[in-house]
């Protein structure tokens, strides 16, 4: 990609770019409840600025919970038939947390022998993010390299100005969409430039929550995490799954088999979690992990051990913060890490 | 591979063989020219067998690969997969992706004397490596088999075991936990079978498949025998799903069973126990 | 992919009341969104919440209404002719030959309608639901001693916390954070359960007393505490008599009289914690002790299943009216009947032990899955449910009990019924339709039978019922504002209640009491295994895969190194004797059982304890007993 200049995009022709693009766009909707969701709505429903992130990433786009792989007919020969549900569309207002988690899925399912039933469906979608200028009080992407703005990994990149976005370009396909818009984007000025440089290092500021990754990394790899400790962190674990769920970077799955009638059905795949007994236990009753506080160890063993992030090109968190609210015991992502750095846990302190 | 990770390719039942009370071997051919093109196994990998409507489930391939095509599955009815494969017929189309995951080494046999410990349903997976060696008489003159199974009932493949007893190339000893009237062999548990053999153990590669229990205890007697902790090679047993690296459940440390094995020698498994803390075995 | 339009649904497992949202599209829903600004779950959801929409995507599910030919063979009809049906042969049925099993997941509207059809056009006041019973028994201790229950958040701010049977916490999970986040801010707490699960690791108390010995403890302590407390059973008295230990009492009581903020949080299901009137008793009078000490005292029942407190409010259960009235009480009859403008049944109504060993009732009506059905031993219950002429199932999935049925209705899942529901603190939260049930909701197929049965009454929508609610069943009001469809909602108050003429379960031997003393003592505890409950959401394959891990036989749970002594082996099997008789079982080792003692699952404890006990006394409606045994291998 040729390097572009930053550009600005006047919140209030923010719709009619959207709309410029002729696909169909998700993007922050409110629920109603006090909450956004990430939903493909017109334009026009789309919230703007104000709002931190929803319960569930949007990568749930490419990668829902549960999502078809294929169908069977069973009429004489059986016919597998792939099941293909991508979609050409925008991601808008993207949080810079769920678009390092993307780029981290696809180089997940790109790995040898690579997983187009994925890729195809992110490769069909246009990210267009907004910078975090305001970070949520559950958020510690400044510890985990995932945000609050971002250096690359986005088509396209907007900050929050004010009365406008600047907008910079990331990718080919960010510039094509910057062409759609045309005479809606003006080239940003060498004032809008250093506001977006001041506000990126203003955000940094303002995290509520840290989370010493670097340190959790080498302490767990090193195996300098006491046995007594992972044990009292499990016990906390109520195996709810929720951890799984809502990470954006967790690509585990189950698989089950739904039959549709007498000779046809469908192979699904379902969002699975590794804290459940029945995860990794065999047809044959053996179960490598029968316990609670292995099954948790083995969590952030693949979230935090040096040999996972040299496969992964990065260890497994972005400080998205979801996993923090959906824990019922108090033992997310930065809960855990600060436990292994202090070899104490919160109720100790 | 097929064009998508997921979908199987069509095979036909040629023959079911009964082998166990709970163990069959189930011939398989395939019904696209093109998926046969593709299909080129190594010993030691694995398939995915798909009962459409039921699920998958991962089988190691037991038997050499020619130019036929054909080949073998032997399954134990463990789960509701394998309990509706044992409900197939010959004929029937079932769905197959693979081949999956390594394979044996093999070339670091070559002027070695390879020892085969099978366990129970152990035996079939080290079959196709059997049968590789057996073919390449120059390559692999001799070769040691010694195979334990619950009870007699519990032996595998009882017709290839007496040609084999019969085979000058073969050194196979058998044993069974627990004996039954009628039973003639050797009565003990498979590491006892090590007292048979006097081979120069610096010189061996042995091949190792069964239940993680049996697999701890008979890796335990080679290290005590003196083979090269490089020349002790085993295959790992987990939870395989997806059989691509994908679904996570056979995961060990950073590895996944089903495509950096599920074949590991003893010098890997270390290396992954102290990576992650976890027993592999 | 879209979430799916007004897809705020309340999960249909436990009395949480945890709300959803459905993820998805027209073809159906692919995934589930908690609610972070939703007051009870905060964001959080269990296993069972987050696999929700699986059931749903089930294409084994009952999709179409059939109806039994001569012969046996099942026919698949129209959901109206299988009322017609069904119509016809109920039609007529004297007073009293109807039985109904209601579900507690089932909506108010749902429950409430039922409840007016069986007790005025089937004429029965038959009518109950799984784990009614000791619901009831609770809820009779709330009415008579406090005015007002607390909610699970405040239980955070909490300085001593009385946890009663809560377990490991997966029965009401919504809970668990209350405790830790009290915990983590220094509250104490005394937990009382069979066992120490990992939820108070961190317990500054954890007290394991014997099955029924609740009075005892509680007797001790309100003593320890308070002079005004009528002394029953010295402190002392209390260690050899509940089998606790020394010194426990006491540390309690230090810690409650040092406190600001007590809650006591209580699981309702657990069969032998508070299962018999002396305890009951006992904990009321503790409770009024403790009202005296410190500025606050919450007390949060936690109920089992999503609409339990709704069912019991709705008046389901037999000789219980809705807004807890006694149905063997003329003037709440007469009030109810001038509401209703028909007469309301006056024949006496059984429990479901009743209805199934009475053997006078001749058509059942069953709402959901028939918890048992499916565990060992259960063909003596589908025998007994064979015995009854007509049988008709409303079932989301096929059983034995659906194979059994007379007439099947397809029944909604969570995610297809629109209704509200009762939760654990009271709070009445409306759940949406977000795809069409496959056949009705349940509402509607109960308004059709009556009509069918010739009511005149007609809801054209679910919301006149709701009005109608609200005029009946005390503390309802605010369900005729339309504004609950949506995310509104409201808590519903307590009210005065006069006894409910409930039959509790008889007192229970007092360990020691039964003379046959031997080496270790079998307890009947309620141990989670959750494939017991009617629950339609646990049919999703990942819900299924886990619970397979549970053994579903017979199984008795002990300490290692009392098995160890005994020479047991984890998941071998053992003998146990008495003088009585003998009986073999699978053997499960689990360190947290206290020592001394074997656990018997309450749904294991007819089979283990029957050939155990002299005959009569197997405890069939409720009754368990802890007997000395002596244990062996096999």
């Amino acid at each position: 990609m040729a390097p572009h200049d930053p550009l600005t995009l006047p919140k209030e022709r923010c719709v009619e770019f959207l709309s410029s693009l002729e696909i169909p766009i998700a993007g922050p909707v409110s629920t109603g409840a006090g909450e956004v969701e990430y939903r493909i709505a017109p334009p026009g429903e789309m919230i703007l600025d104000g709002y931190v992130n929803s319960a569930i990433s949007p990568v749930r786009f490419p990668y829902p919970q549960t999502q078809i792989l294929w169908r069977y007919s069973q009429n004489g020969e059986p016919r597998f038939t792939p099941e293909d549900q991508s979609l050409r569309m925008a991601i808008f207002g993207i949080r810079s947390c769920d678009v390092t988690a993307f780029r981290y899925l696809e180089h997940f399912f790109d790995r040898p022998p690579a997983e187009t039933t994925f890729l195809d469906a992110a490769s069909k979608i246009l990210l267009v993010s907004i910078a975090c200028n305001e970070p949520g009080e559950n958020c510690f992407c400044v510890c985990c390299d995932g945000g609050p703005f971002l250096e690359g990994g986005f088509d396209v990149q907007l900050t929050d100005l004010g009365d406008r976005f600047l907008f910079e370009i990331g990718s080919d396909r960010g510039a094509e969409a910057a062409r759609r818009a045309g005479g809606m984007l003006k080239a940003a000025s060498e004032a809008d430039r250093t506001r977006r440089e001041r506000l990126a290092e203003e955000a940094l500021d303002k995290f509520g929550i840290t989370s010493h990754m670097a340190t959790g990394i080498r302490k767990l790899t090193s195996r300098r995490v006491a046995e007594e400790l992972w044990a009292r962190l499990a016990a906390r674990c109520i195996e709810c799954g929720g951890c799984a769920f809502v990470c954006p970077i967790c690509t585990c799955f189950d698989v089950a088999d739904m039959c549709d009638g007498e000779s046809n059905g469908r192979r699904e795949r379902t969002r699975d979690c590794c804290q459940y007994a029945g995860y990794s236990r065999e047809a044959s009753g053996f179960n490598p992990r029968p316990d609670k506080v292995s099954r948790f160890k083995r969590r952030f063993y693949h979230k935090l051990s040096f040999f996972y992030l040299q496969q992964d090109g990065r260890h497994g968190c972005v400080g998205c913060g979801r996993c923090v609210s959906a824990c019922f015991g108090g033992v997310d992502m930065p809960a855990v890490v600060n436990a292994i750095r202090s070899e104490r846990i919160e109720a100790d302190a | 591979m097929a064009t998508h990770l997921y979908v199987p390719d069509l095979v036909r039942i040629e023959k079911i063989e009964g082998e166990t009370v709970d163990t069959k071997t189930f011939t398989l051919d395939w019904v696209e020219a093109e998926a046969h093109g593709r299909f080129r196994p190594e010993p030691g990998q694995f398939v995915e067998v798909s009962v459409a409507g039921v699920g998958e489930v991962p089988i190691g391939i037991a038997s050499s690969y020619g130019r036929d095509g054909i080949f073998d599955i032997t399954v134990r009815a463990a789960g509701k997969v394998t309990r509706a494969l044992h409900a197939t017929r010959p004929g029937d189309r079932i769905g197959i992706r693979g081949p999956l995951g390594n394979s044996f080494p093999y070339d670091i046999a070559r002027g070695r004397t390879p020892i085969f410990v099978a366990g129970g349903i152990g035996l079939p997976p080290l079959r196709s490596l059997i049968h590789f060696m057996l073919a390449r008489p120059e390559e692999y003159p001799k070769i040691t088999i010694l195979y334990g199974a619950r009870t007699p009932a519990d032996l595998v493949y009882k017709d290839e075991l007496k040609r084999w007893e019969a085979d000058p190339r073969i050194d196979l000893h058998v044993t069974v936990d627990i004996g039954a009237p009628g039973w003639t062999g050797n009565v003990g548990l498979v590491t006892e079978l090590f007292k048979k053999i006097s081979p120069d153990y610096a010189g061996v590669v042995s091949y190792v498949c069964g239940p993680p229990i049996m697999i701890h205890f008979v890796i335990l007697t080679l290290l005590e025998l003196g083979v090269p902790e490089t020349m002790i090679i085993s295959t790992l047993e987990r939870h395989m799903k997806c059989g691509v690296g994908k679904c996570g459940h056979c995961a060990i440390g950073h590895k996944y069973v089903c495509t950096d094995g599920p074949v590991f020698s003893y010098v890997q498994i270390k290396e992954l126990e102290w990576q992650c803390g976890e027993n592999p075995t | 992919m879209e979430s799916l339009a007004g897809s705020c649904v309340v999960c249909g497992y436990c009395g949480s009341g945890c709300r959803l949202r459905m993820v998805g599209d027209a073809a159906g829903p692919v995934g589930i969104s908690p609610i972070l600004t939703h007051p009870t779950s905060e964001g959080r959801l269990c296993r069972r919440g987050w696999t929700s929409h699986q059931p749903l995507r089930d294409s084994g599910r009952i999709r179409s209404a059939t109806i039994k030919k001569a012969g046996g063979k099942a026919v698949s009809v129209s959901w109206e002719d299988a009322i017609a049906h069904a119509s016809e042969m109920l039609a007529g049925s004297p007073a009293g030959a109807t039985a109904i099993i209601a579900s507690p997941t089932s909506s108010n509207e749902s429950l409430y309608l039922l409840g007016k059809l069986g007790r005025t056009f089937l004429s029965t006041q038959s009518i109950d639901f799984p784990g009614g019973s000791s619901t009831l028994a609770i809820q009779r201790l709330m009415a008579r001693w406090i005015e007002s229950t607390c909610g699970i958040r405040e239980v955070d701010s909490a300085d001593v916390i009385i946890a009663i049977g809560l377990g490991d916490g997966d029965a009401c999970p919504q809970i668990v954070p209350a405790v830790w986040r009290a915990i983590s801010r220094k509250a104490a707490v005394i937990s009382v359960d069979s066992w120490k699960s990992d939820l108070f690791s961190e317990a500054d108390i954890a007290m394991t007393p014997l099955p029924h010995a609740d009075a005892v403890w509680i007797d001790a302590l309100g003593s320890a505490l308070s002079s005004r407390y009528e002394p029953r059973i010295p402190a002392e008295d209390a260690v050899g008599l509940a089998g606790i230990e020394p010194g426990q009492i006491e540390r309690a009581a230090e810690l409650l009289r040092g406190a600001k903020r007590i809650a006591v949080v209580t699981m309702t299901t657990s069969m032998d914690r508070l299962a018999d009137r002396r305890s009951i008793d006992a904990l009321g009078r503790l409770l009024s002790v403790l009202r005296t000490t410190g500025d606050w005292l919450g007390i949060l029942p936690l109920f089992e299943r999503s609409n339990t407190l709704g069912a019991i409010d709705m008046g389901i259960g037999p000789d219980l009216l809705p807004g807890w009235r006694d149905a063997g009480d003329a003037e709440a009859r007469a009030s109810l009947s001038r509401a209703w403008d028909l007469p309301v049944c006056e024949a006496d109504g059984v429990g479901i032990p009743g209805i199934l060993e009475a053997g006078g009732i001749r058509s059942l009506l069953v709402i959901g899955d028939l918890p048992g059905l499916g565990l060992p031993g259960s063909e003596e219950l589908l025998a007994g449910l064979e015995r009854i002429p007509l049988r008709i199932a409303v079932s989301a999935f096929p059983s034995a009990w659906t194979d059994s049925a007379h007439i099947v209705i397809p029944r909604p899942l969570p995610g297809e019924t629109e209704g509200t529901f009762t939760n654990t603190e009271g709070r009445v939260q409306w759940s949406r339709q977000c795809q069409p049930p496959p056949a009705r909701q349940e509402w509607e197929i109960w308004a059709a039978l009556a009509t069918a049965l010739g009511a005149p009454w007609r809801y054209a929508t679910i919301h006149d019922l709701r009005s109608e609610i609200a005029r009946v069943v005390p503390g309802y009001e605010p369900l005729a504002e339309a504004s609950i469809e949506g995310t509104g909602e409201f808590v519903r108050t307590l009210w005065e209640v006069g006894e409910l003429g409930r039959r509790l379960p008889a007192d229970a031997p007092l360990p020691g009491e039964n003379g046959d003393a031997q080496s270790l003592l079998l307890c009947v505890e309620q141990v989670y295994l959750p494939y017991h409950f009617d629950s339609e959401i646990l049919r999703s394959p990942i819900m299924r895969r886990e619970l397979a891990i549970l053994p579903n036989e017979p199984h008795v749970l002990i300490h290692p190194a009392d098995a160890k002594e005994a020479v047991l082996r984890d998941q071998g099997r053992g003998v146990l004797r008495t003088g009585h008789g003998e009986t073999s079982v699978r053997i499960a080792c689990r360190s947290d059982v206290p020592r001394g003692r074997i656990i018997v699952p309450d749904i294991y404890a007819r089979l283990v304890l029957g050939p155990l006990l002299p005959d009569g006394a197997s405890g069939k409606s409720g009754l368990y007993a802890a007997v000395h045994v002596a244990v062996a291998p096999k």
